[in-house]
C-alpha cells in the first residue's frame, strides 16, 4: 500500500493522514444522515467523536471501513480509496470482495454489542481472523492470541465460551480479536454503552493502554472522562455534521457552538 | 420499460416453445407403429381382482385382462410393459402418454368415450346395490332415490356416472380411491346407506362380509359394455386390438381365460353361426 | 358388531415391509434433493441480486402455495403434455416431493440465517473475512443448530407426504395397503396397520430430534 496521494487530495503540509474523509454523505432512503463530513486522522492520533444520539457518529464510523456503504464523497485509508475502485473513465465501481477484506483487516473494529462468535471459545474468536484471513499457522496464531488475551487481562478465559464470561470480559476479548489482525487503526463504536457501570473501567483501561502505545484510534463514546483524558482531538457531531473540533479541554471549558453547550450540559 | 419489454419477450418465447412442443407431439407416430418397431407396448392396469391383480406377496400380475392382452401381444412378438394406474386417473395417464392402452374392466360409457376411444366390448357387466343386513327399506331404485338416503360410489367409476344420471334426491358421496370395495366399507361403517358398485366387486365383497347384503344380485341393472381404453389418435392400434379381440371372442379364447377365475356375473352376446351354401 | 381380523395384515406383513422400504427410499431420495437444492435456493433467496433472489422466491412460493398432491399429479400427467418430458411415476414423486422439500428447506435455511444477529456478519467482515467466508465459518454453523428442529419436523412431514405417491400408483405403504384391501377385503385392519407403520417410522425421528436439541442447548 503506497502512500501516494489520490487525485490531488494530499494535504498541503505535514505527513499524509492515515484516514482522510472528504465530503462524505450518507442516506438511508430519503433520510440524509451525513451531510458532507471532512475529517483527517493522523498516525498515532486518538480522535474521539461525541454528540447526541442520532447525530450520525456511528454511521460515520461504519463508513470508515465500509460496513456502511457511503453515497458521496470519499474515504481514503493510507491513500487507498475505501469501498470503491475507479475505472478507466474515473467512475466509481464497487471494490472487489478480496480488496475490501484486505482493507478491513487493517482497521480493527470494536462494537457496542461485542459481537463475539458464540459458537467459538474466546481463543478461537481471537485466532479466527489470523487463521482464516491471514492464513497464519495454527501454532503462531495461538501464541499471538494467548499473548493478546493476557494483555487485555483475560488469559485465563481462553477456552471459555463467550456466554460464560462477563460483558466487560467479552468486550476485552473483542478488542483482542481486533488486535490479532495487527491493525493500523482501531475503530471503537460506543464500546462501553452496553456494559454495567462497574465493568466500564476495565474496558477503558485497555483502550488507554492502546492509546499510550501509539495506536491510531477513532472512538465514538459517551464517556466524557475518557475523552478528556485520552483524546488528542475531540469532534462534536450534530444532525449529520461536525459542529466543533478541538482539544477536549478547550471544548469542555468553552464550547463555541450553542448545540455543543446544550449537549455538554446534559452529559457532564 | 426496457425490463418490461424483455419480460414480455421472454414470456412470448416460452409460449412459442410450449406450443411448438405440443404441436410436435400432435404429429407423433401412431402407438401401433411404435409398438411394432420397439417390440413393447405400455399397458395401464388397475388393481381390481379378479380381472387384473397383483399377488400381494409374490407381486406377480394375473387376472383375465392381463391374460388376454398378454396373449394378443404374444402373437405378434411384442413384450407387454405393465404400468399401474387408477380408476380416477387412467384417462389422464392415457392422455399424458404414460401408457398407450388401459387393459382393465372399464365400462365403455358415453361420457368416457368423449375423452378416450374404446375397443369393441369384451363382455357386459351390470351394477348391484348393497345395504346393511336387516335394512329392508329398499326394494327398487326409486326407494333408494329419496331425501335422507346416502349413496356411496367410487369417484370416476362407471357407477359414479350411473348414480349421477339416475338419482336426483339421494345424497351422493363420491369416494376418491382406487378401491372398489370402499363404497361397501362406507355402508358397513354406517357412513352411507347404499353402495353402488359393479355386480362383480359387490359379489366378491359380500361373500366375506355377511353383515352386508346385495339388493339386485340376480338381476343386475344397467348392463354396460366393458372395453379397453385407447387414445383416439391411435387408430391403427385400436384397429389391431379390435381384430384380435374379435378373433378371441369367436374362438372362445376370452371365455377360456375368464373361466379360470371365480364366477363373475358377466353377460356376453352370443352370435349365432350358420353354414352358408 | 364388527369382528377384527388382525391375522390378515400379519399374514401379509411382507407387503407392509416392502411398502415401508419404498416409503423410506422415497423419503431419503426426496430429502437429499430437498437439502441440496434447498440450501442453494435458500442462499439465492438471501442474495441481494434480483437475478438470483427472484427465481428462488418464485420457486419457493409456487411449491408453498399449491397442494402437494396437485404437484405430483401435475408433474406426472401435465408435464409430459407441455414439455414432452416423460417421467416414471416413481421419478415424478421424487421430483415433486424433492421440490416440495427444497422449497420448505430453503425457507428454513433463510429463516435460520436471518435469525443470526446482524452483528455477527459485521464482526466477521470487520476482521477481514469475505462475505463467503463469513457465511461458511460464522453464520451457517450457528444457523444450522437453529434449523434442526424445523428440519426434522419437515422430514417427518415428508415421510407422511410420501403416502400421496399412492395416487400415482407408486407402491409405498399406503398403495400396497390399498391393493391388499382390494384382494383381502379387510380395510379396517389394514388401514390401522398403515397408521401403525407410519408412527413407527416417524416417532423415533421426532424423539431423536428432541434429544439432539437438548444436547445442543446444554452445550452452549
Amino acid at each position: 500500500m503506497s502512500p501516494t496521494p489520490a487525485d490531488g487530495a494530499a494535504p498541503a503540509e505535514g505527513p499524509q493522514p492515515l484516514l482522510r474523509v472528504a465530503g462524505l454523505c450518507k442516506r438511508f432512503g430519503a433520510l440524509k444522515v451525513l451531510h458532507g463530513i471532512d475529517l483527517d486522522v493522523h498516525r498515532g492520533e486518538v480522535v474521539v467523536i461525541i454528540g447526541p444520539s442520532g447525530s450520525g457518529k456511528s454511521t460515520l464510523l461504519n463508513c470508515l471501513n465500509f460496513l456502511e456503504p457511503y453515497d458521496e464523497g470519499e474515504v481514503h485509508f493510507d491513500g487507498v480509496l475505501v469501498g470503491y475502485r475507479l475505472d478507466d473513465k474515473g467512475r466509481k465501481r464497487p471494490m472487489s470482495h478480496r480488496a475490501m477484506s484486505e482493507l478491513r483487516s487493517e482497521m480493527g473494529m470494536v462494537f457496542q454489542s461485542f459481537n463475539l462468535f458464540p459458537h467459538k471459545t474466546v481463543l478461537q474468536n481471537v485466532i479466527e481472523g489470523p487463521r482464516i484471513v491471514r492464513r497464519q499457522r495454527r501454532k503462531e496464531a495461538i501464541a499471538l492470541g494467548q499473548a493478546l488475551l493476557d494483555k487485555v487481562g483475560i488469559g485465563d478465559k481462553a477456552h471459555v465460551y463467550p456466554a460464560n464470561i462477563s460483558g466487560g470480559q467479552q468486550q476485552r476479548a473483542a478488542i483482542a480479536r481486533a488486535l490479532a489482525m495487527r491493525p493500523r487503526a482501531m475503530l471503537f463504536d460506543e464500546p462501553t454503552s452496553a456494559l454495567d457501570p462497574e465493568l466500564v473501567g476495565e474496558v477503558l483501561d485497555v483502550m488507554k493502554t492502546l492509546a499510550a502505545e501509539g495506536m491510531t484510534m477513532v472512538v465514538v463514546t459517551h464517556e466524557m472522562g475518557f475523552a478528556r483524558e485520552v483524546a488528542d482531538r475531540l469532534i462534536v457531531m450534530d444532525h449529520g455534521r461536525i459542529i466543533e473540533v478541538g482539544s477536549a479541554q478547550e471544548i469542555f471549558a468553552s464550547p463555541t457552538h450553542p448545540r455543543t453547550a446544550e449537549f455538554l450540559r446534559k452529559v457532564l | 420499460m426496457r425490463a418490461w419489454h424483455s419480460v414480455r419477450r421472454g414470456v412470448a418465447a416460452a409460449v412459442i416453445a410450449a406450443v411448438g412442443l405440443v404441436s410436435t407431439q400432435a404429429v407423433a407416430e401412431d402407438a401401433f407403429e411404435r409398438m411394432l418397431s420397439e417390440k413393447t407396448l405400455r399397458i395401464g392396469w388397475i388393481m381390481s381382482p379378479p380381472g387384473s391383480q397383483k399377488d400381494p406377496i409374490t407381486q406377480e400380475l394375473k387376472g383375465y385382462y392381463i391374460d388376454i392382452i398378454s396373449f394378443v401381444l404374444k402373437q405378434v412378438n411384442v413384450e407387454p410393459e405393465f404400468i399401474e394406474t387408477q380408476w380416477s386417473t387412467f384417462v389422464a395417464g392415457l392422455q399424458a402418454k404414460q401408457f398407450d392402452i388401459v387393459a382393465a374392466g372399464t365400462f365403455a360409457s358415453i361420457p368416457r368415450a368423449a375423452s378416450v376411444a374404446f375397443t369393441s366390448p369384451i363382455f357386459y357387466l351390470g351394477y348391484d346395490a348393497t345395504v346393511r343386513a336387516g335394512d329392508d327399506r329398499f326394494k327398487s331404485l326409486d326407494d333408494i332415490d329419496q331425501e335422507g338416503v346416502t349413496v356411496a360410489v367410487v369417484q370416476g367409476t362407471g357407477g359414479h356416472e350411473f348414480v349421477k344420471r339416475t338419482f336426483s334426491k339421494a345424497n351422493i358421496v363420491a369416494l376418491s380411491t382406487n378401491d372398489l370395495s370402499s363404497s361397501l366399507i362406507a355402508v358397513q361403517s354406517g357412513r352411507a346407506d347404499v353402495a353402488v358398485e359393479d355386480a362383480w366387486a359387490t359379489r366378491r365383497y359380500i361373500q366375506t362380509h355377511p353383515e352386508l347384503v346385495s339388493l339386485f344380485s340376480n338381476t343386475p341393472y344397467n348392463l354396460q359394455p366393458i372395453a379397453w381404453a385407447t387414445r383416439y389418435e391411435d387408430r391403427d392400434l385400436r384397429e389391431f386390438l379390435n381384430t384380435a379381440l374379435e378373433w378371441m371372442r369367436i374362438n372362445g379364447k376370452i371365455e377360456e381365460f375368464v373361466k379360470q377365475y371365480p364366477a363373475s356375473g358377466r353377460y356376453v352376446l352370443s352370435p349365432t353361426y350358420h353354414a352358408v351354401e | 358388531m364388527y369382528t377384527w381380523h388382525f391375522d390378515v395384515p400379519w399374514d401379509y406383513r411382507a407387503v407392509f415391509l416392502r411398502g415401508a422400504a419404498v416409503t423410506a427410499e422415497i423419503s431419503v431420495g426426496a430429502l437429499i434433493i430437498g437439502l441440496t437444492c434447498g440450501l442453494v435456493i435458500g442462499l439465492a433467496r438471501l442474495s441481494k441480486r434480483r437475478a438470483l433472489s427472484w427465481p428462488a422466491a418464485f420457486f419457493v412460493e409456487t411449491f408453498r402455495s399449491t397442494p402437494t398432491i396437485v404437484q405430483l399429479v401435475w408433474i406426472y400427467y401435465a408435464l409430459p403434455i407441455l414439455t414432452g418430458i416423460q417421467l416414471s411415476a416413481y421419478n415424478a414423486v421424487l421430483l415433486g416431493l424433492g421440490g416440495h422439500t427444497a422449497a420448505y428447506m430453503a425457507e428454513i435455511f433463510r429463516a435460520g440465517v436471518n435469525s443470526i444477529e446482524k452483528g455477527q456478519m459485521r464482526a466477521a467482515l470487520a476482521i477481514g473475512m469475505t462475505p463467503y467466508q463469513a457465511m461458511r465459518r460464522i453464520i451457517l454453523p450457528q444457523a444450522v443448530r437453529r434449523m434442526v428442529p424445523p428440519f426434522v419436523n419437515e422430514f417427518a412431514t415428508l415421510v407422511k407426504l410420501t403416502s400421496l405417491a399412492s395416487v400415482l400408483a407408486v407402491p409405498e405403504i399406503l398403495h400396497e395397503a390399498n391393493n391388499l384391501i382390494a384382494s383381502t377385503y379387510r380395510p379396517m385392519e389394514i388401514y390401522s396397520t398403515v397408521a401403525l407403520c407410519f408412527a413407527l417410522i416417524v416417532f423415533p425421528m421426532i424423539y431423536a430430534a428432541s434429544i439432539l436439541e437438548k444436547l445442543w442447548r446444554k452445550d452452549r
